[in-house]
């Protein structure tokens, strides 16, 4: 457990600083948000919802873009980065939501194939690669079945296995065992804690409090807009 | 982008006009029939001027001059009216050429104009330049001393540049409409398709697509449906074009064979017709294209 220790020497994957986002309309979804987030770290982001936890991973995506303040991700300063580089920011950010977001006429290959065919990579490679990460989250047979021939967390471990294609250096979890039963539920997360085992940095972002508590050791809390506490804990229920 | 990236993105444009297929089978059924109408009022406009054009080569001011005037006055005559501006030809006649001329159309009914030979004024055929003066230069041409008369088919000449101004205008006025036309179908069309793919959409900006890839399945699917419209439809105007012709050619009327000479024959224009119509629907497909993903797929 000693990687997950964070020294002072420990690169910084996501910083945080004075982050304010309003919404269109006046809504205000976060305020002096500072933080720093570190290679190797597995973070729990929790709060009830409306809190501003989407909001957060918007502007880790670049999705949405800081009304003040700064987010750099990897270095890049994400209020100065050019349009055109945005994707390639993106292929260092695997992304898995709630709804998982599979394409339904795909298979679980093909779906995993599509991230990397729109990223101009050769088919080649695609062949090798899809069914690489597929074993990797336990889906090797299922490789032929298309969406609604799997179960939730099934589902969730293809969207998982699409986020991990281009062995992004973080992934970013929003919600992601909202839909998926409790017993399926763990099975995710000890997933997510094994791809942070090689080093990956991972945010997971929830509701639920419990699973935070334990899986994680550091818990950053959001409400209103605003970190209410930032804590790290004993380690968790540990692999 | 690599080749095999490209020819992917390609096929998924296709892809897309297939999963749409009635909509995109409905886009160019309607292009077809912009285009069809765009190619028709091409057609008639270039034709038309060519006409008028024609006419008004034919279109002289027949100048008489006075009995008394002899052939030297006749001479300084022609060279004063060749110094009136817009004046394009002068062809002189004498009093013996008008009576020969007269001569040889009656001679099947013998020397019936024995005793007249002297009763044909000599006369100038002056052509014009610009078709649209051509009162002025008679005018001028009237007020030369030693002139009798002026015969000008100043009529025709008023009926012909408001035909060719009416078609002229007419014509691009239809050609710009059917073209904004065209463009806002294939946006829409385009527009439905990005509604549908929202979804693919989506993950492929999460996974890190460049815009270029986001893109370009659907300008291929605009581009497609502008070629293929474009295909038929100046396949169609060519074939229309050879039967009118043909028919009009059938009618053996000497006016219209006379009119048909100045039109434009159809190996003369095919090809232009067919890259025309094909180049038309690239450019309306792209900026259809265009115009809806720059609405509706913000990246
Ligand atoms: N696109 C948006 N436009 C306006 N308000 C928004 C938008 N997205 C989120 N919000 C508002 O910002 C606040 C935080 O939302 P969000 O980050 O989605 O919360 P959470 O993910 O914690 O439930 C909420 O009040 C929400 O209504
Ligand atoms: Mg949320």
């Amino acid at each position: 457990m000693a990687k997950r220790a964070v020294g002072a020497d420990t690169p910084v994957m996501i910083q945080f600083s004075n982050v304010k986002k309003v919404y269109p309309g006046g809504n205000v979804a976060l305020q002096d948000v500072n933080l720093e987030i570190c290679r190797g770290e597995f973070v729990f982001v929790l709060g009830h919802s409306g809190a501003g936890k989407s909001t957060f991973l918007k502007l880790i995506l670049r999705e949405e873009v800081a009304s003040a303040g700064k987010v750099v991700v990897g270095g890049r300063d994400l209020s100065k980065i050019r349009r055109k580089d945005i994707p390639y920011l993106r292929r260092g950010l695997g992304v898995v939501f709630q709804d998982f977001r599979l394409i339904p006429t795909m298979t679980a290959f093909e779906n995993v194939a599509f991230a990397m065919r729109v990223t101009n990579i050769p088919e080649k490679e695609i062949k090798k690669r899809v069914p690489y990460v597929l074993n990797l989250v336990g889906l090797a047979g299922k490789a032929r079945s298309r969406p609604d021939e799997l179960s939730g967390g099934e589902q969730q471990r293809v969207a998982l296995a699409r986020a991990l294609v281009h062995s992004p250096p973080i992934i970013i979890a929003d919600e992601p065992t909202g839909n998926i039963d409790p017993e399926l539920s763990v099975e995710i997360m000890e997933l997510l804690r094994a791809i942070n085992m090689v080093g990956t940095t991972v945010v997971v972002v929830t509701h639920e409090h419990d699973l935070a508590q334990r899986f994680s050791e550091r818990i950053i809390t959001i409400d209103h807009g605003e970190v209410v506490a930032d804590d790290v804990q004993g380690g968790g229920e540990g692999l | 982008m690599r080749l095999g990236s490209f020819s992917y993105l390609v096929k998924q444009g296709w892809k897309n006009m297939g999963a749409n297929r009635l909509m995109t089978l409905a886009c160019i059924g309607v292009l077809t029939a912009c285009f069809l109408l765009t190619g028709v009022a091409v057609l008639l406009t270039l034709n038309v001027g060519r006409v008028v054009d024609y006419l008004a080569d034919q279109n002289e001011i027949v100048v008489t001059l006075l009995p008394e005037v002899e052939e030297e006055q006749a001479a300084a005559i022609g060279e004063q009216i060749k110094g009136v501006p817009n004046v394009q030809d002068v062809v002189y006649e004498s009093k013996d050429d008008a009576f020969n001329q007269m001569q040889s159309m009656l001679a099947e009914y013998g020397n019936l104009l024995e005793g007249f030979e002297r009763i044909f004024p000599a006369r100038y055929l002056v052509t014009v330049q610009d078709l649209t003066i051509i009162e002025d230069t008679n005018a001028r041409l009237a007020g030369i001393a030693g002139v009798e008369k002026t015969y000008v088919p100043v009529d025709l000449a008023g009926v012909m540049i408001a035909i060719n101004n009416a078609v002229t205008y007419g014509g691009w006025g239809i050609v710009a409409i059917l073209a904004l036309v065209s463009v806002i179908i294939i946006s829409n069309t385009i527009r439905l398709t990005v509604f549908a793919r929202r979804k693919e959409i989506s993950i492929m900006k999460y996974v890190g697509a460049t815009n270029a890839f986001i893109r370009l399945p659907f300008f291929v699917e605009g581009m497609t449906v502008g070629i293929i419209a474009g295909l038929i439809s100046s396949g169609i105007v060519c074939a229309g074009y050879y039967f009118v012709m043909d028919f009009l050619n059938g009618m053996y009327n000497v006016w219209i064979l006379k009119i048909l000479d100045s039109f434009l024959t159809l190996g003369q224009v095919w090809y232009f017709i067919v890259i025309g119509a094909v180049v038309a629907g690239i450019l309306i497909g792209g900026v259809g294209t265009a115009s809806s993903v720059r609405k509706h797929l913000k990246v």
